[in-house]
């Protein structure tokens, strides 16, 4: 049984006042659905980054180890030279710390650097280089004329941990696998990550002419 | 008089309640944005190789045959 609310009711529907209020009313209900939806959807998830969970919760958190070395300086470019006339060889020195050399040889020494590797990572790492060639299979030639060796040394102060050989000692190039192993722990702090790699070429004068090129490639693994 | 200003305080009662209600929404979608799990940065891949290069341009006259000096 209608009852004079009704009416009233009526007649505020029939005014244009009356009407703008349904409607908007209609679309307030409309938003705090829509709202409601989202708020209970996005508050159970996130819980997921943050631990908000209630009286209790926990974050979970997973820090992937990388392991990584660069080589920050990856080219010894000597150009072009040759053995001085009557000299049974000649010798091209790139040492770390005490610069380049060439006796009874015209390359130049201009741009020429020593090699630099350094730890990228976020964990110590082992260190492995190989070479591609040893002396004979780079230069040819004679045996006693002829040598290609590597040296390793600390660029940063303790970089290379525990090391299998001596820092500061001329080795053959290895090029058998796996190689040499340099370090046990190479470390990866900013202050202990980096080596450099001294080279020295002894070229026959009987040896292989043109351009002759070896390739270092270093292998890491987690340090044990 | 009376009524009519109950129907504007009304309406906007209900306008402040869908600007809240829009800036509910917005602020619960930012919060979506800002939970969203952050992937890993890619592992840098360092380059392991370096590369050693020398040119040797052939000098007939070096070597013991002719002067049998140095080395």
């Amino acid at each position: 049984m209608p009852g004079q609310g009704d009416n009233d009711m009526e007649e505020q529907m029939s005014s244009g006042v009356g009407y703008a209020v349904f409607i908007l009313a209609v679309l307030a209900v409309g938003f705090a659905a829509v709202n409601s939806y989202f708020a209970f959807d996005k508050y159970s998830k996130v819980s997921q980054l943050t631990g908000l969970t209630g009286s209790e919760g926990y974050v979970n958190v997973t820090v992937s180890s990388v392991i990584s070395v660069n080589f920050t300086k990856d080219s010894v470019l000597w150009g072009v030279g040759s053995v001085t006339t009557g000299q049974n060889n000649a010798s091209l020195l790139l040492t770390a710390g005490s610069g380049t050399a060439v006796t009874r040889g015209n390359w130049s020494t201009t741009n020429v650097v020593p090699l630099s590797i350094e730890n990228i990572g976020s964990v110590n790492v082992s260190l492995k280089v190989k070479s591609s060639n040893n002396a004979a299979t780079l230069f040819s030639g004679s045996a006693g004329h002829r040598t290609y060796q590597v040296n390793f040394t600390n660029s940063d102060s303790a970089a290379c941990w525990n090391d299998t050989i001596n820092l500061r000692a001329w080795y053959d190039a290895n090029d058998t696998d796996p190689g040499t192993k340099i370090c046990s722990q190479m470390g990866f702090l900013d202050t202990q990550d980096q080596l450099n790699i001294s080279i020295w070429l002894v070229v026959p004068y009987d040896g292989t002419t043109g351009a002759l090129t070896s390739v270092l490639t270093a292998t890491v693994a987690t340090a044990g | 008089m009376v009524s009519k200003i109950s129907d504007r305080l009304i309406v906007t009662l209900l306008i402040i309640a869908i600007l809240l209600s829009v800036f509910s929404i917005v602020m619960t979608l930012s919060l979506s944005v800002n939970s969203q799990a952050y992937n890993s940065p890619e592992i840098p891949q360092g380059n392991t190789q370096a590369n050693v290069e020398i040119t040797v341009a052939p000098n007939p006259l070096a070597g013991e045959a002719n002067a049998g000096a140095g080395g």
